[in-house]
């Protein structure tokens, strides 16, 4: 829905349509640039899918930012989380409640999507116009610094998984770099995302190292349908576990990257529909992957799981291949290397569009290098930073991926609160608003992750000040 | 190509073009996209309850990030 200058309401009819339609504002076409050309084309396929009835090809044609940044978000850190937490206590509550998670990011994202599709701007632009240069930087702000720590974290899940195959650091950060270059390279959207995609695909692999482990059916299904056994042990540690989990789920950089990403795809408000099939996709095989991920893991509860400290190393790939045979520990390794790398291209990316969108910039993966200098220089930049990071000696790398993902969720409310705020502005969004229902959804998704993310946040504080013990 | 053709090659680019952009909404177009958006009206409760969040995320986050380096040492 488009705001004219005047304040006046704008079909959100193509141009073709409004020509016909009568009534409507005709402002003066702004002079076309190279993305509208890449992004007509796009939408040009999508209309001949629509009006020849071929509905898998659509589908097709519309799936991508959902899918990505759910996939996407089933990141290093994430992964190695849940396997961790399956190492330490096997099956059980968290299990469930990873699925829980993924149905709040379904919600939040599909908000995010459908304000990409319908006011065609990212999420840093709208919130820095709408609210105003304080409040879109201070959300620039903590994304640029939350994805920073986080691709931090999605190298050294790289490194991880290529420690494995007895390789380096410095492989994993140039290889890391190269994707990054290499998606970029094409000047077109949707070569971005079907590159990115068909990586994504790979999280698969630990569906298929939770298949080769083995598990006990009979247990998955009681841990999925009671949330028990609750995990004993130090609150301290259950904190971080939650907190870690919750924000192995939901980021703000999802939140800002599927946005963008759904306006620089060129949804519009007659693709919502398939913009919910492709998030409701995307959560759905992020749960069962980021389930599988605690399931492998849970192979090395009664192997010392609970002592696995040394994933500076080959960690959790090697403690597979001891327990269960060196297929399982190549295919875990490998399921690291896709879901770091894969996370460095969205989160990337996302920073990109953010720092585009706040300084007034092109941020369009539909521009050429030359045209969207800020995008691609940021997008770049900021990989770039996190790979030198990760090539320091010594440097704590399980407390970084831990930690990345509980900032992650100390920082989210906010981002929420202004998503919220502008899933409910009639003007930008005119009949697509929430729905009563969603908003008491949504306030209770806010609340439950500023809870998750202070309680750990304040508990460990207190501990080390020893104001408290654990 | 002749310099009589230009012109025509031209228009005819022109019409293609035309005809592609058509499929987009006049929103879409990234001059129009850039255009900005009026400004919402925070109310003075809203503006509060915001900077209450706001300064209560930074305060935690401190607390985070304090907790990962005192760890670490």
């Amino acid at each position: 829905m488009r705001v004219a200058p005047d304040g006046a309401r704008v079909s959100s009819e193509p141009a073709e349509a409004q020509a016909t339609a009568g009534g409507t504002i005709a402002l003066p076409r702004p002079p076309l640039t190279h993305e509208d050309s890449d992004r007509s084309l796009d939408r040009a396929r999508v209309h001949g899918a629509r009006q020849g009835g071929r509905k898998w090809f659509l589908l097709w044609l519309l799936i991508g930012p959902g899918i990505l940044a759910m996939l996407g978000e089933n990141d290093g850190p994430s992964m190695i989380s849940y396997a961790a937490t399956g190492a330490r206590y096997g099956l059980g509550f968290f299990l469930p409640f990873i699925v829980v998670t993924f149905a709040i990011a379904m919600v939040c994202q599909e908000m995010s999507m459908r304000l990409g599709a319908v006011t065609h701007r990212g999420y840093g632009q709208l919130v820095l116009q709408r609210f105003g240069p304080l409040w879109g930087w201070f959300a620039a702000g903590d994304l640029l610094f939350t994805n920073l720590v986080t691709l931090i974290a999605e190298f050294v899940a790289i490194r991880i998984g290529l420690a494995y195959f007895h390789m380096g650091a410095g492989v994993a950060a140039a290889l890391g770099l190269a994707l990054v270059v290499f998606t970029m390279s094409g000047g077109r959207y949707w070569r971005f995302e079907r590159v990115v995609l068909g990586l994504a695909m790979f999280n698969g692999l630990f569906l298929v190292a939770a298949i080769m482990v083995k598990p006990h059916l009979g247990s998955v299904a009681h841990s999925m349908v009671t949330f028990s056994p609750f995990p004993g042990g130090s609150l301290n540690t259950l904190l971080l576990l939650f907190a870690s989990t919750v924000g192995a789920t939901v980021t703000p950089w999802m939140i800002f990257f599927q946005q963008s990403a759904s306006a620089d795809k060129g949804l519009t408000p007659r693709d919502l529909k398939h913009g919910r099939i492709d998030t409701i996709a995307g959560g759905t095989l992020g749960a069962i992957f980021g389930c599988a991920a605690l399931i492998a893991g849970a192979a090395l509860v009664t192997h010392g799981g609970a002592s696995i400290q040394g994933f500076a190393g080959a960690g959790l790939p090697a403690a597979l291949s001891k327990v269960d045979g060196n297929a399982v520990g190549t295919v875990f390794a490998l399921g690291l290397i896709e879901a770091g790398a894969v996370a460095v291209l969205t989160i990337s990316a996302s920073t990109g569009y953010a720092v585009g969108e706040c300084i007034g910039k092109a941020s369009s993966f539909n521009n050429a290098p030359r045209n969207a200098g800020w995008f691609y220089a940021t997008n770049i930049s900021v990989a770039l930073v996190a790979a030198v990071i990760i090539l320091i000696p010594g440097a704590p790398l399980l407390s970084i991926a831990l930690n990345a993902n509980v900032l992650a969720t100390v920082l989210l409310p906010v981002t929420l609160v202004f998503m919220i705020m502008l899933a409910n502005d009639r003007e930008l969004m005119g009949r697509w608003v929430n729905s009563a229902m969603l908003n008491r959804v949504a306030v209770v998704i806010v609340a439950f992750v500023a809870v998750a993310g202070a309680a750990y946040g304040i508990d460990s504080f207190l501990q080390t000040v020893h104001l408290i013990h654990g | 190509m002749t310099r009589s053709d230009q012109p025509q090659t031209s228009l005819e680019e022109h019409d293609e073009e035309d005809e592609l952009v058509d499929f987009l909404e006049p929103d879409q177009l990234a001059g129009d996209r850039s255009r900005p958006v009026s400004r919402y009206p925070l109310t003075p409760q809203t503006s509060a309850w915001l900077w209450g969040l706001r300064v209560f995320v930074l305060v935690v986050s401190a607390m985070v990030i304090y907790t990962f380096f005192a760890q670490l040492s």
